[in-house]
């Protein structure tokens, strides 16, 4: 297209009323520590703060920032467990006029330097942790702060609603992760976007605390100590084990809890139980598209009284939620532009696309972040100039395809580019495929998202091996195990592929793009002709033994998708996560009557060592 | 479904806001209200070159109030 465009703008419908610029969530927080001192803010495992203690610590902790040398409209770093003090450490950067950034403490080393040079961080809150980080970096141990010096502490630094919030990293479809760097303005706009739509109480409420903070879904989570809610800070044990989490629910009275379509699908027998009883919880499902039947399931338990649901869509670029619904009827949509957001459905020539069209979602407002740190091109591309506004704002192009309904609520249709999601993680699948083509025994690799009927979904790697030193032909492929071992140097464990196949040439379409419809399926492709051949003695390869070893063969087999396994295969490498885990303790329950948690299914991730701790186990009893 | 700012062989604008702000534009397309063209038609590489090298601070300027 090269004419001009002749539709002015202006036909476009006029933007939404925006409303002034909300209270920051600072100065919130003030008020609620004012209003309510003696109120619990935050609770975990280890215990708990009052919103008078939160603030003193709060407090401390900037004023050690500040010592330190932190300046407002910095990133400081914050590399600490879900716990009261990754509260105080968020709450404390705030204070100071910082923006935080996640370093979650499971990440690869190389990609945690990576996002420490990439924010420029100079500062960083940790706890007591031995991690090693660059040598220009201050690493400030939250658990050792001297005693809070006499007199009163200094006042928060008061910011503009452009100053920084926090940097969120997200997958990069070129190899490398890239951070969303979103504002005051924006969270503060969240917040009070929910509160408007009727989706956060009026009153104070008590809220579970599930996501990681290296994801923006935390952010509607913690963040809401800041109006006065108290926060239910929730294990690793609690998040994934149903029964653990019920009896959290239920001793601090939790009102809200958040949580992905995969994580209802592993608590959903528990939370309907509950709900069934009358313990009425608020559920905000994310992070990914609901699925028609979970939705229709919770249609129904809503409907009928038992249970409250919403669907909140928004990608990080536009700080957390952009449009929300609460979850009715029959089937799936994303609902409404919350209040302070705008949304457009666009076509190639920027015009809104006809009612019940597909076109591309755009998102303007308060929200809109201010772009990806030290990425100005890739910004300038993604963060666009807002012609419907028409005042020098911006516009975020999410690359998701929906549609608009008659009813004006939006359905998701699917993405325009290969960015996945994966139980509730972002993904592009371009960054997985270039850090497998840094090993040096592959030439070309193409990573698919591949739904297993038993497994579920799970990342599978298709690989062409590097040729051979000169004279000889192709080498054989790096093991499955060579591979993983080298993405787990370099990748999040969520970003890690399950199963790994090694092809003579990636099949090609007619115009010479990889068909991915030609790829074989991975588990017929692993139990068939073998999976990259695997050079490592076969003497190793012992079939299971003896009852134990052979049950959770069985199981492992059922719930992973793989027809043969072996005692010495490894959890995780066959596919294995927090979801399945769970599977493998209610089956060892049922049929051996041994009550695991997930955490001793990690801690032993080869068959023959679960095995040995079920017989230990077994024997203790 | 093409992206009107993603195809390499397009012809590109690049624009700029009060805040510095600056947004890769499809030639074709009127550039809105609020914004200032700062680099004339080139091809999309051109573009994102020159917002690398004239962008290098992404936070907002705030001169303009708020």
């Amino acid at each position: 297209m090269t004419a001009i465009s002749e539709r002015p703008y202006d036909s476009a419908p006029a933007p939404e009323p925006r409303r002034d610029h909300p209270l920051d969530l600072l100065t919130r927080f003030q008020q609620a520590v004012a209003a309510t001192p003696d109120r619990t803010a935050v609770h975990d495992g280890a215990g708990s703060l009052t919103f008078a203690e939160l603030d003193r610590r709060t407090a401390q902790v900037a004023e050690a920032l500040t010592a330190r040398g932190a300046a407002p409209g910095e990133r400081v770093g914050v590399s600490l467990p879900r716990s009261t003090d990754l509260v105080v450490a968020l709450l404390a950067v705030w204070r100071v006029g910082a923006a935080y950034v996640p370093l979650d403490p499971a990440y690869p080393s190389e990609r945690l330097h990576t996002m420490v040079r990439d924010a420029g961080i100079r500062t960083l809150l940790t706890g007591d942790d031995d991690r090693t980080w660059p040598t220009d970096v201050h690493p400030l141990s939250v658990t050792e702060l001297p005693a809070p010096a006499d007199g009163h502490p200094a006042p928060p630094v008061r910011t503009s609603a452009h100053a920084p919030a926090y940097v969120i990293y997200t997958s990069g479809s070129t190899g490398t992760p890239k951070g969303v760097e979103t504002t005051r303005g924006g969270v503060a706009s969240l917040v009070s976007g929910l509160e408007q739509a009727g989706m956060y109480a009026e009153q104070p409420r008590v809220v579970a605390w599930n996501a990681s903070v290296s994801f923006d879904a935390s952010v509607q989570q913690w963040a809401r100590v800041c109006r006065g809610d108290t926060v239910i800070v929730l294990g690793e044990d609690e998040r994934t084990d149903p029964g653990r989490l019920s009896e959290v629910l239920d001793r601090h009275g939790v009102h809200d809890l958040d949580l992905t379509p995969s994580h209802w699908h592993l608590l959903r027998d528990d939370l309907l139980v509950r709900a069934a009883e009358g313990r009425r919880l608020r559920l905000f499902m994310g992070g990914e598209p609901v699925p028609e039947r979970i939705w229709r399931e919770l249609s129904a338990e809503c409907a009928g009284g038992r249970l409250e649901a919403l669907n909140l869509y928004g990608p990080t670029e536009c700080t957390v939620d952009a449009t929300a619904t609460w979850i009715e009827g029959d089937f799936p949509h994303i609902g409404h532009p919350l209040p302070g957001v705008r949304a457009h459905v666009l076509d190639a020539a920027l015009l809104p696309v006809a009612e019940g069209e597909e076109g591309e979602l755009y998102l303007a407002g308060a929200g809109v972040a201010a772009g990806y740190v030290s990425r100005p091109a890739l910004t300038a591309t993604r963060f666009v100039a807002d012609p419907f506004a028409a005042d020098g704002t911006r516009m975020y192009r999410t690359g998701d395809k929906v549609r608009r309904r008659a009813d004006k609520a939006l359905e998701y249709l699917g993405r325009i580019d290969r960015q996945v999601k994966i139980r509730g993680y972002r993904v592009e699948l371009g960054e997985i495929e270039a850090a497998l083509a840094t090993h040096p025994g592959v030439a070309t690799a193409v990573v698919t998202l591949h739904n297993s009927p038993t497994a579920g979904e799970q990342l599978a790697a298709y690989l062409v091996a590097a040729d051979g030193t000169e004279g000889c032909a192709a080498a054989a492929a790096p093991t499955p195990d060579a591979l993983r071992e080298h993405l787990a140097g370099i990748l999040p464990q969520y970003m890690l592929p399950t199963a790994y196949v090694a092809l003579d040439v990636l099949p090609l379409t007619v115009n010479g793009k990889v068909d991915l419809a030609a790829l074989p399926v991975p588990e017929q492709a692993a139990d068939g002709e073998p999976v990259a051949q695997a050079e490592e003695s076969t003497a190793q390869h012992h079939a299971p033994e003896g009852e134990v070893e052979t049950l959770i063969a069985d199981v492992w087999s059922e719930v992973l998708g793989r027809a043969h396994i072996r005692a010495d295969d490894d959890f995780f490498a066959m596919g294995g996560h927090s979801l399945i885990a769970l599977r493998v303790v209610a089956r060892l329950k049922k049929q051996l009557g041994i009550a695991l948690s997930t955490r001793e299914v990690y801690r032993h991730p080869r068959l023959r060592d679960l095995a040995q701790h079920v017989e230990t186990v077994r024997a203790g009893r | 479904m093409t992206n009107p700012f993603e195809n390499p062989d397009g012809t590109y604008l690049v624009l700029v806001n009060e805040r510095n702000q600056h947004s890769l534009w499809p030639s074709h397309l009127v550039p809105p209200m609020g914004w200032t063209v700062t680099r004339g038609a080139a091809d999309y590489q051109t573009c994102l070159d020159h917002i690398e090298a004239n962008w290098t601070d992404l936070s907002p300027k705030s001169s303009v109030g708020q």
